[in-house]
C-alpha cells in the first residue's frame, strides 16, 4: 500500500511555538513571590472587597496616615486579593505563570503576524523573555504588561484584521484601573498611525481615531483625569527616581542594564548586517522604546516587547512564509514539549513550603520568623521602625502594627525618607528620631540597617528579641 | 628693467596676496572645529581635585630627583605603596606651575584640546571626509567627550589617543607613520593609564585589514605588539599593566568615584553619549551600504568601554568621528570659495578666544580666582593655616584633599583622590565621620584629629551634629564649608 503513513507527534513550527510560550511559564513557576510589591495590595485588595469601597487615605504607616492616597492600581489589588482568596500564596504563584504565559503567546502572535517564520517568532519571543525576566514580578505592573503585549499584537496585527484595533480602548479601560503605564497604548497607536501615514496605508485614520478614543477610555476610572498626573507624577517623583532600584537608569553593571544594552546591540548588528532598509517611524518606535528603557530599568520591559515585534516586521513582513520539509510531525517534538511539561509539574508550588522560618521557600522578602517574633512579644497597635523591603509584608501579615515606610514610595513625605535614612545609616541621634516616632520595636534588615544594627546592638535603650539570617527584632526597654 | 628682478617683485606680490587673500570657506571650517573646543576650554575653570596633588608630586619629584614609591601625603597611609604611574605627567604640570603658575596651566590645557581635537579632525580627513563633514564631526566629538577635558594626566592620555587615532587612520596613506605609535605609548605609558588603547586600537585596526585584505596588515600587527612590548619603558615595567587593569576594576573605585560610575541617561554627559550613539546606530542602519563586521566590532568596543564608566566615554568621543568619516561617502571638496564674511567669523572666534583668556581672572597662586580654579577652598585653607600645628594631621573632604596637599604641605590629610591606596577600613573611618554616623568621635580621638575641615556638600551631614557637640567649636565658616577645633585640646 502506498498511502502516507499517518505521523504521530509535534510540528517543528508547533514546538517551537510551544517552547516560546512555555519555557516562560516554567521559569515562572520555577521563580519565587517577591512580597515587596505584592502583599500590601493583597491587604488593599481584601478591603475593597470587604467593604465595597476604595482606600483614599494612607491607614498602613504612622509616618503618613491619613495622607492620601491615589490607589489607581486599585482594580489589581481586587484580582490579586480574589486569588489570594481562592488558594492563597500557591495560587497566586500559578496565577503569575498564567499570566506570563499569556504575556508571550501574544508577543509571540505578534511577531508571527508581523511575518517572522514560527522559529524565528520563537526566537525573537524567548529574546524577549529573556530582556524582561527581571520585571515579570507578581504585582498590578505584570497585568500592565500583559495588557501592552495584547495592544502590540493587535497594532502589528492590523492590517490583516483591521477590526480588531477596537479591542484596544477596552483594554485601555481596564489598564486605566490595574496599572499606570496604561498610557503607553495611546503611543504605540500614535506611533503605528505614523507608520501607516508614512506607508500610504488605507487603515490610517482609523489607528488615530483609535488612538484618541483611547485617550478618552483612559478616563473611565474612579480618578478620573487624575490618573494621568498620578502616571506623570510617579514617574518623576525624585523620591522615587532616586531611591527606588527599579526607577534607576539602567547600566552595563546590572544584569538588567547588560541584557538591554545587549539586546540595542543585537537589534542594531542584525538590521545593518541584514542589509534591510528601515523606514523612519519603525526606526522612531525603537528610538523611542529605547529611551523609555533608559530613563528607567523597570522602561527596558516594554522595549524588550516591542523591538522583537519590529524587529520581525522589518525583517519578514515582504517574505513569503516558508514551509519547510521538516514540518511534519515528528516524535521528538512531541517528547520535547512533553520534558517542558514534565519541568512545569516538578516546579509546580505546591512542592514548596511557602515562608519556611529558615532557607528559601516559595516567598522572598517574608521574615516569617521575625514577624512570628514580633506579634509574640510585642503588644498590638506598636509602631515598628522597619526595613522599607519588609513594610509591605507587614502590613499584610500583621496588620495591627503600623509600620514606618513602605513600599509605596510617593505616599510617605520626603522629610520622613530623610530620618529613615539617618536611622538607617546608624547617623549620631538616631535614637531621638525613634524616640520622636514613639517607635516601640526595630525590625531592622540586615542589608537595608547594615550600618545601624551594631550600633542598636550595643545602646542600653533596646533588647534584642529575635535575631535570623536576614535580620534582627528589637523592642524597647 | 632686469627681468629677473621683474619676476622677484611680481613673486612677491603673489605672496603678498596669498597672504592678504580672505580664508575659503573650508578653512574657517576647520580653524572652527580645533578653535570652538579651544575656547571652550579657555572660558572653562581648572579644578584642583585631580590636579594639585599632581603638581605637589612633581615638584617632590623634581626636588629629589626620584620618582615616588610610597604614599607622601597623608596619615592613613602614609609610607605605604604607592605605584605613581602618572609621575611623568606631574613633572610636566609640576614645571608649567612653575613657569606660569594657574594661568600657565589653563593656557597648556587650551592648547592641549587644540592639539586634541586637530588630531580627531586630521583623523576624520585621513578617513576621507570633507572639510565641513571633519569639521562637524569634531565638535561633534567634541560635545561628547568635553566632560573630559579637566586638566589632569588623563588629557595628556587623550592627547596621545587623538595621536595614535589619527596615525592609525593615515596607516594606508603613510604607512610608515605607524610606526611612531610604539614611540607614543612609551611616553603614554609614562603619563596615564590608557596606554594599553595604543595597541587595543592597532589590534582592532589589524582586524579591519585582514578583512578588508589589505597587503600591510601584518605590519598593523607587528606595530601593535611593539606597542605593548614599549608600554614596559617606564620604572615600574609590567606593573603598569597590572595598575591599569586594577584601576579600573578596583571595586571601591567603582563604587565611590563618580566618573567611574557607569553613565547614565539622568547626567548630562551621559545623555549626550547615548544620544550619540543613537546617532551612529541610526546612521548605520540607514546608509545604503553594509558595514563590516570589524568596523562594527571597532565602534561596539569603544560603546563598551562608553557603558562600563563615565571616564570611557571620551574614548567614545574621540575615536566615533573618524570611523563614521570613514562609512561615509567620499564627495568632491567644494570650489574654493574665498570671503572676507569667513574671516569676520574667524576673527569672531579669535576675538571670544582672546576675552576668554585666564589673564582676565588670575588671583594668586595660593588664592587664585575662582573664575580660574575651582574645588579650591581658599578661605578654608587660610583659616587652616592659622590653626594648625607644622605638622599636624586634619580631618578632610575628599575633593578638597588635593588642594590642601599643594597648599599646607606640612599638613598630612585623612583621605585623598588615590583611593586605591587606602585600605577599606580608613575609607569607611572617614564615611562615618563624614555621615556623622554614631561613634564619628571615635574615629577622629583614635587618629589624634583636632581639626576638623568639613564641605558642606560632602560633609552635610556631619555639620550639624559637629556644631551641636560640646566637644568641638566651630572656627570659621562660610558658604562653601566649616572649620571645627576640638576643645580644649
Amino acid at each position: 500500500v502506498d498511502a502516507p503513513a499517518v505521523r504521530r507527534g509535534l510540528s517543528l513550527p508547533a514546538l517551537w511555538a510551544f517552547v516560546a510560550v512555555f519555557l516562560p511559564v516554567v521559569v515562572a513557576l520555577r521563580a519565587g513571590l517577591s512580597t515587596i510589591d505584592l502583599a500590601y495590595q493583597l491587604r488593599a485588595g481584601n478591603f475593597i472587597l470587604h467593604t465595597h469601597h476604595l482606600v483614599r487615605t494612607d491607614t498602613y504607616t504612622f509616618t503618613a496616615h491619613g495622607r492620601p492616597w491615589l490607589d489607581q492600581q486599585w482594580g489589581a489589588q481586587v484580582l490579586l486579593a480574589l486569588v489570594n482568596r481562592a488558594g492563597g500564596w500557591r495560587w497566586l504563584a500559578l496565577f503569575r505563570a498564567v499570566v506570563i504565559g499569556a504575556v508571550f503567546f501574544f508577543l509571540y502572535r505578534a511577531c508571527r503576524d508581523a511575518g517572522a517564520h514560527p522559529r524565528w517568532a520563537a526566537l525573537l519571543t524567548i529574546g524577549s523573555f529573556v530582556v524582561t525576566s527581571a520585571g515579570l514580578a507578581l504585582r498590578p505592573q505584570l497585568f500592565g504588561i500583559l495588557l501592552f503585549a495584547a495592544t502590540v499584537w493587535l497594532v502589528f496585527g492590523r492590517r490583516r484584521h483591521p477590526e480588531r484595533l477596537w479591542a484596544i480602548p477596552v483594554l485601555v479601560v481596564v489598564w486605566a484601573n490595574v496599572h499606570g503605564s496604561f498610557f503607553l497604548a495611546p503611543v504605540l497607536l500614535g506611533l503605528a498611525w505614523l507608520q501607516d501615514l508614512d506607508e500610504r496605508a488605507p487603515g490610517a485614520r482609523r489607528t488615530l481615531l483609535v488612538a484618541v478614543v483611547s485617550v478618552l477610555a483612559a478616563s473611565l476610572n474612579p480618578f478620573g483625569l487624575r490618573v494621568w498626573s498620578y502616571a506623570v507624577g510617579i514617574s518623576t517623583n525624585p523620591q522615587i527616581t532616586k531611591f527606588v532600584e527599579e526607577w534607576q537608569p539602567p547600566t552595563v553593571r546590572d544584569p538588567a542594564g547588560a541584557l538591554f544594552f545587549g539586546s540595542m546591540a543585537a537589534v542594531v548588528v542584525i538590521v545593518v548586517l541584514a542589509k534591510q532598509r528601515i523606514r523612519w517611524p519603525a526606526l522612531l518606535s525603537l528610538g523611542l522604546f529605547f529611551a523609555i528603557g533608559l530613563f528607567a530599568i523597570r522602561g527596558i520591559f516594554w522595549w524588550a516587547m516591542v523591538a522583537p515585534v519590529i524587529l520581525a516586521w522589518l525583517l519578514f513582513a515582504d517574505r513569503p512564509a516558508v514551509v519547510g520539509p521538516d514540518d511534519s510531525p515528528r516524535a521528538i517534538n512531541a517528547l520535547i514539549a512533553g520534558g517542558l511539561v514534565v519541568l512545569a509539574v516538578a516546579f509546580l508550588p505546591w512542592w514548596r513550603t511557602v515562608a519556611p522560618p529558615t532557607g528559601t521557600g516559595l516567598l522572598s522578602d517574608a521574615p516569617t520568623a521575625l514577624t512570628d517574633a514580633l506579634v509574640r512579644s510585642v503588644p498590638p497597635g506598636t509602631r515598628v521602625f522597619n526595613a522599607q523591603r519588609w513594610g509591605s509584608w507587614l502590613e499584610f501579615v500583621a496588620p495591627r502594627y503600623p509600620v514606618t515606610v513602605d513600599a509605596r514610595i510617593e505616599v510617605t513625605p520626603a522629610r520622613v525618607w530623610q530620618l529613615y535614612s539617618k536611622v538607617s545609616i546608624g547617623q549620631q541621634g538616631w535614637q531621638s528620631i525613634l524616640d520622636r516616632w514613639r517607635v516601640g520595636c526595630v525590625l531592622a534588615a540586615r542589608d537595608q540597617q547594615r550600618d545601624l544594627l551594631p550600633f542598636i546592638r550595643r545602646d542600653p535603650g533596646w533588647r534584642l528579641v529575635s535575631s535570623d539570617a536576614t535580620g534582627m527584632l528589637f523592642v524597647r526597654r | 628693467v632686469d627681468p629677473a628682478v621683474a619676476s622677484e617683485v611680481k613673486a612677491g606680490e603673489c605672496v603678498r596676496r596669498r597672504r592678504l587673500a580672505p580664508p575659503t570657506i573650508g578653512q574657517l571650517w576647520a580653524f572652527a572645529a580645533v578653535a570652538l573646543p579651544v575656547v571652550a576650554a579657555l572660558r572653562a575653570t581648572l579644578p584642583a581635585n585631580d590636579l594639585a596633588y599632581q603638581i605637589r608630586a612633581g615638584e617632590i619629584m623634581v626636588r629629589t630627583h626620584h620618582v615616588i614609591r610610597v604614599d607622601p601625603f597623608t596619615f592613613t597611609a602614609f609610607g605605604r605603596p604607592w605605584l605613581d604611574q602618572q609621575w611623568g605627567a606631574q613633572i610636566l604640570f609640576d614645571l608649567v606651575y612653575r613657569a606660569g603658575g594657574w594661568v600657565g596651566l589653563a593656557l597648556f590645557r587650551s592648547a592641549l584640546v587644540g592639539c586634541i581635537y586637530l588630531l580627531v579632525f586630521l583623523a576624520c580627513r585621513a578617513a576621507g571626509a570633507r572639510i565641513r563633514t571633519a569639521a562637524w564631526l569634531t565638535v561633534a566629538g567634541f560635545t561628547v567627550s568635553a566632560g573630559g577635558l579637566a586638566l589632569r594626566p588623563q588629557l595628556l592620555g587623550m592627547a596621545l589617543f587623538a595621536c595614535v587615532v589619527w596615525l592609525v587612520f593615515e596607516r594606508h596613506r603613510h604607512p610608515r607613520w605607524v610606526w611612531i605609535v610604539p614611540v607614543v605609548t612609551a611616553l603614554w605609558a609614562n603619563l596615564h593609564g590608557s596606554f594599553f588603547l595604543a595597541p587595543f586600537l592597532l589590534g582592532l585596526a589589524w582586524l579591519g585589514d585582514v578583512h578588508d585584505r589589505k597587503p600591510r596588515a601584518a605590519r598593523t600587527l607587528a606595530v601593535a605588539l611593539a606597542s605593548a612590548a614599549a608600554a614596559t619603558l617606564n620604572p615600574f615595567g609590567l606593573r603598569v599593566w597590572a595598575y591599569a587593569v586594577g584601576i579600573s576594576t578596583n571595586p571601591v573605585i567603582t563604587r565611590v568615584i563618580t566618573e567611574w560610575q557607569p553613565p547614565t541617561v539622568r547626567d548630562a554627559t551621559g545623555a549626550v553619549f547615548f544620544a550619540s550613539i543613537v546617532a551612529v546606530a541610526g546612521f548605520l542602519v540607514l546608509r545604503a551600504r553594509t558595514t563590516s563586521w570589524p568596523t562594527l566590532l571597532f565602534l561596539g568596543v569603544f560603546v563598551l568601554i562608553g557603558l562600563e564608566a563615565v571616564r570611557g566615554i571620551f574614548w567614545w568621543g574621540l575615536v566615533a568621528p573618524p570611523m563614521v568619516a570613514q562609512l561615509l561617502p567620499i564627495g568632491k571638496e567644494p570650489q574654493v570659495d574665498r570671503s572676507w564674511v569667513n574671516g569676520v567669523f574667524a576673527a569672531v572666534i579669535v576675538a571670544v578666544g582672546l576675552s576668554s583668556l585666564p589673564l582676565w581672572r588670575t588671583g594668586s597662586r595660593t588664592a587664585p580666582s575662582p573664575r580660574l580654579v575651582t574645588i579650591a577652598p581658599v578661605a578654608v585653607t587660610a583659616e587652616l593655616r592659622r590653626v594648625l600645628r607644622p605638622g599636624e594631621r586634619f580631618f578632610d573632604p575628599v575633593p578638597w584633599a588635593s588642594w590642601f596637599e599643594l597648599n599646607l604641605p606640612r599638613n598630612p590629610v585623612f583621605l585623598d583622590p588615590r583611593i586605591e591606596i587606602f585600605p577599606k577600613q580608613i575609607l569607611d573611618q572617614h564615611e562615618d565621620v563624614s555621615l556623622g554616623r554614631q561613634g564619628w568621635q571615635w574615629v577622629l580621638d583614635r587618629w589624634g584629629i583636632r581639626v576638623v575641615a568639613a564641605d558642606r556638600g560632602e560633609e552635610g551631614q556631619l555639620i550639624p551634629i559637629i556644631e551641636r557637640d560640646p566637644g568641638w567649636r566651630e572656627v570659621y565658616a562660610d558658604p562653601e564649608g566649616a572649620v571645627f577645633v576640638r576643645i580644649g585640646a
